[in-house]
């Protein structure tokens, strides 16, 4: 019987939960090991997305992955956490073809961008 | 009888050696000269009666030649104007089509021409535009580096804050 990437993760999830680091590394082998013999390796990507999520979710807490031209100052990411409400799994990615200001990917579904870029890139499209 | 003959001095054997002889030379005369002669006369007549047949008929096969000559001639005439007539359409025709031909082509030509000359230009001003959009990129860059961090992300930052806010709260 084939499970869906939702049910492998929410297994791994459960199987993890509460483990040391040490026990948690065998269990993963051991969770490669099940998918190589359902034949489910290709649903690793899927697996891992939907781990993520279901975890986050568990854990009542919210993914920002935040680019910026230079490194984030911690009052910028005391302002994020304070907007969101919630507590963060927040990625920092430096970009500096972003020239100023910050881009936020809220939940991989959400993008909000404000950025030097964006507004140079706005300038030219409406000048066309 | 006799008495007859004497008193008119006739000489009933000579008569008869007369008439027998008559009769002889009329014989050889009628065998071996008159036949042939009337017979090389006919020949002769029948000769000039072929002679004369033959010319006539020579003279009406001639003006039957001549005749059939005018006809064929005419119809040759006739035919030889249907073909020139025919040719003068078709060569007008053709004349027509190719002039039209050569128009569209000229057409097609000139349209190809501006539509190349057209996307030409619009290439140009898209190199252009993003030749100038890169350098005001990289000089925006430049300048915006120069400042200080606060005053470049501030406003911008606020806006994130604040989009993020409404995003999270949904």
């Amino acid at each position: 019987m084939k499970h869906s990437a939702r049910q492998y993760a929410e297994a791994l999830i459960d199987a993890l939960h509460g483990k040391e680091d040490k026990e948690r590394l065998a269990v993963l082998r051991r969770f490669v090991r099940l998918l190589r013999r359902k034949g489910d390796n290709r649903q690793l990507k899927r697996i891992a997305v939907q781990y993520e999520k279901y975890l986050l979710k568990r854990e009542k807490r919210v993914k920002l992955e935040v680019s910026s031209p230079e490194a984030l100052s911690d009052k910028t990411r005391k302002a994020l956490k304070e907007a969101v409400g919630k507590d963060l799994l927040l990625i920092e990615k430096i970009d500096p073809s972003l020239l100023a200001g910050i881009q936020i990917l809220l939940d991989d579904t959400v993008l909000i961008d404000a950025t030097g870029r964006r507004m140079l890139e706005t300038l030219f499209d409406t000048t066309k | 009888m006799n008495a007859l003959f004497e008193n008119f001095g006739v000489d009933w054997k000579l008569l008869l050696a007369q008439v027998v002889n008559f009769f002889i030379l009329f014989f050889i005369l009628r065998r071996y000269a008159y036949g042939p002669i009337v017979k090389v006369l006919k020949d002769r007549e029948r000769r000039i009666r072929k002679g004369l047949e033959d010319s006539a008929e020579a003279e009406r096969k001639l003006s039957e030649a001549e005749m059939l000559e005018d006809e064929i001639l005419k119809a040759a005439e006739k035919k030889s104007l249907g073909i020139v007539s025919h040719a003068e359409d078709i060569a007008s025709k053709k004349q027509v089509e190719l002039v039209e031909a050569a128009h569209r082509k000229a057409e097609q030509i000139i349209a190809s021409g501006q539509k190349k000359l057209h996307e030409e230009r619009e290439k140009q001003s898209e190199d252009v535009r993003r030749n100038a959009e890169e350098l005001v990129l990289l000089a925006t860059g430049k300048v915006l580096g120069k400042m200080e961090p606060t005053e470049r992300d501030r406003e911008l930052v606020a806006e994130a804050l604040r989009e993020l806010k409404t995003a999270a709260s949904k």
